[in-house]
């Protein structure tokens, strides 16, 4: 195996995508197939993701190929987001959603835990109406049955510290 | 080959595993908000925000869980509880099964079975419980919960940590953790227990992985096995005990009428190499039981002798210079020795120099004056 040795990944619409070795290994999955069978030649097909979402996660990836502590990077709950994947962050929730299922099934667990984190932190402090907002959700309990759910549930008895 | 990604239309119809690593990041206060949402985020988030019953330490805490709608929100939930720390009496009654039993007076509401002219339903069951913690409780009658406890037990077959903080009938106990928690991995019997320790420790799960016994004194009249652990025949054959291969730690204090030989021995034995950390007063007992050739053995055979030696463990015995030596001699890992409260001599001393290669910090008094006192650090 060079160094410089090149992988060749194909998208769900068969779109194909060549990334470089090091790259391809942030991902568990890939690391892993890489490591059990050799560098074919041959595309590796990743039915599970469409290519813009392909492309944004070798963005991520890419950008984070230097980083040492790229395993433990997003583990910490309440550890602030950095600067970067903020930004990389904004995107539509179907996206997101769509990132969160391809960081999964590629087992690239920084990623995973960026994109959860992201989902988190927009129900996080909010109340109920405000989460609906957020996302688009119709309330469908009638007033009697919102009120029992509260009742039930409320915030009166979670102890929050 | 192409497919299609699915549309998501809302969180809630995320796959759960998804779900869960999301709501890893929530804390029980969101979670309360999200079941209020909407009827998809109800079924999704309500298993979650019932996990963990939170602990209760204050008084107003333990009032909320007295209000009708949380207790009738208990018994729906109760299902979904993977973890319950009991304290106070008040609590012991409400949630455990032969105390369970409560009127209602809006039987509407409650939708349960009707008797009379009030509603009375059971809070839970609990029947996912992987952790039950029983903390310390004095109760007004002894034994008065022995019968709730034996039951919640044995509703929950898959728990995996059991701490017992109050009192037990021995025979109670003793069939309550040898023959109900198949899958227990750490049980801590904080609580004094007056019993055949031999037989408890024999009949313990093979799937045990941490085991503390906070006060035990051993006593045999109940249990017919006398004639095993009689001091007096020593040579008699010993009970093959059960396999405690996944054992890591083992923590025993309390009185075991001088027969560790006969209680402890087999046990250990059957403990193998995995145990690494034994600690309480027993240990002492077993530093110090190197006259014993069979005794001797085993030890030096473990490895279980942790990285700190404290002269605290033989407050009840007087270890000579020598006895300290040979005790120094069997941890080859000792960290940290503090003897300023023994009496250390040149062998005790000649054996730390030979020995001890990873000591970091040693605390002695040689002579055993303070006036001759030497703190040494070793880097």
């Amino acid at each position: 195996m060079s160094a410089h040795s090149q992988i060749l990944l194909t998208s769900s619409e068969g779109t194909e995508f060549l990334i470089d070795r090091d790259i391809a290994d942030k991902s568990m999955l890939l690391k892993c197939m890489l490591e059990d069978i050799g560098e074919i030649g041959q595309a590796v097909p990743l039915p599970n993701v469409s290519g813009p979402i392909l492309t944004k996660v070798i963005e991520y990836c890419t950008h984070h190929r230097d980083d040492p502590n790229f395993l433990s990077a997003n583990d910490d709950v309440t550890a602030d987001i950095d600067e970067w994947d903020l930004e990389y962050c904004k995107v539509d929730q179907g996206t997101l959603y769509e990132l969160i299922l391809a960081a999964n099934y590629l087992d690239i667990k920084p990623l995973m835990d960026l994109t959860c984190k992201t989902v988190a932190n927009m129900i996080k402090a909010k109340s109920p109406e405000e989460i609906r907002k957020t996302f688009n959700i119709t309330n469908d309990f009638t007033p009697e049955e919102e009120d029992q759910v509260r009742r039930e549930n409320g915030k009166d008895w979670v102890d929050e510290h | 080959m192409t497919f299609a990604i699915a549309p998501l239309s809302t969180l809630a119809t995320l796959p759960t595993e998804i779900l869960e690593s999301i709501i890893l990041f929530l804390s029980q206060h969101d979670l309360a908000q999200c079941v209020r949402i909407s009827r998809d985020w109800n079924e999704a988030m309500i298993p979650h925000l019932w996990r963990t019953i939170p602990v209760f330490r204050k008084e107003k805490h333990i009032k909320r869980f007295m209000l009708p709608d949380s207790q009738l929100a208990l018994c729906k939930n109760a299902v979904y509880v993977r973890e319950l720390q009991v304290q106070r009496e008040k609590l012991y009654k409400q949630f455990l099964p032969s105390r369970q039993q409560i009127v209602l007076s809006d039987a509407a509401a409650a939708g349960i079975v009707q008797s009379d002219n009030n509603a009375v339903f059971t809070i839970g069951p609990f029947t996912n419980l992987r952790v039950l913690e029983l903390h310390h409780l004095q109760p007004l009658r002894k034994y008065e919960f022995d019968e709730g406890i034996s039951e919640i037990v044995r509703q929950n077959p898959s728990l995996r940590r059991l701490k017992i903080g109050i009192e037990m009938e021995p025979t109670a106990l003793f069939s309550l953790v040898t023959e109900h928690v198949s899958s227990l991995q750490e049980l801590d019997i904080e609580a004094p227990w007056r019993g055949n320790v031999k037989a408890l420790l024999d009949n313990l799960p093979e799937s045990l992985r941490t085991v503390r016994l906070n006060d035990v004194a051993h006593q045999v009249a109940w249990e017919d096995i006398e004639s095993s652990i009689d001091p007096r025949a020593v040579s008699a054959p010993i009970k093959r005990p059960l396999q405690h291969h996944t054992l890591e730690s083992l923590h025993i204090d309390g009185n075991l009428e001088d027969q560790e030989e006969q209680i402890l021995l087999p046990f250990l034995e059957g403990c193998n190499q995995n145990l690494k950390t034994f600690l309480g007063t027993r240990m002492a007992y077993f530093l110090l039981s190197f006259q014993n050739a069979k005794m001797s053995h085993v030890i030096s055979k473990m490895r279980f002798f942790g990285t700190h030696l404290h002269g605290d463990y033989f407050s009840h015995t007087k270890p000579t210079d020598s006895h300290l030596a040979q005790v120094i001699c069997f941890g080859a890992n000792w960290t940290h020795i503090d003897l300023l409260n023994q009496h250390v001599g040149p062998l005790t001393v000649a054996a730390i120099v030979d020995n001890c290669e990873r000591l970091e910090v040693l605390d002695i008094m040689e002579g055993g004056g303070p006036e001759q006192g030497s703190k040494t650090e070793i880097s």
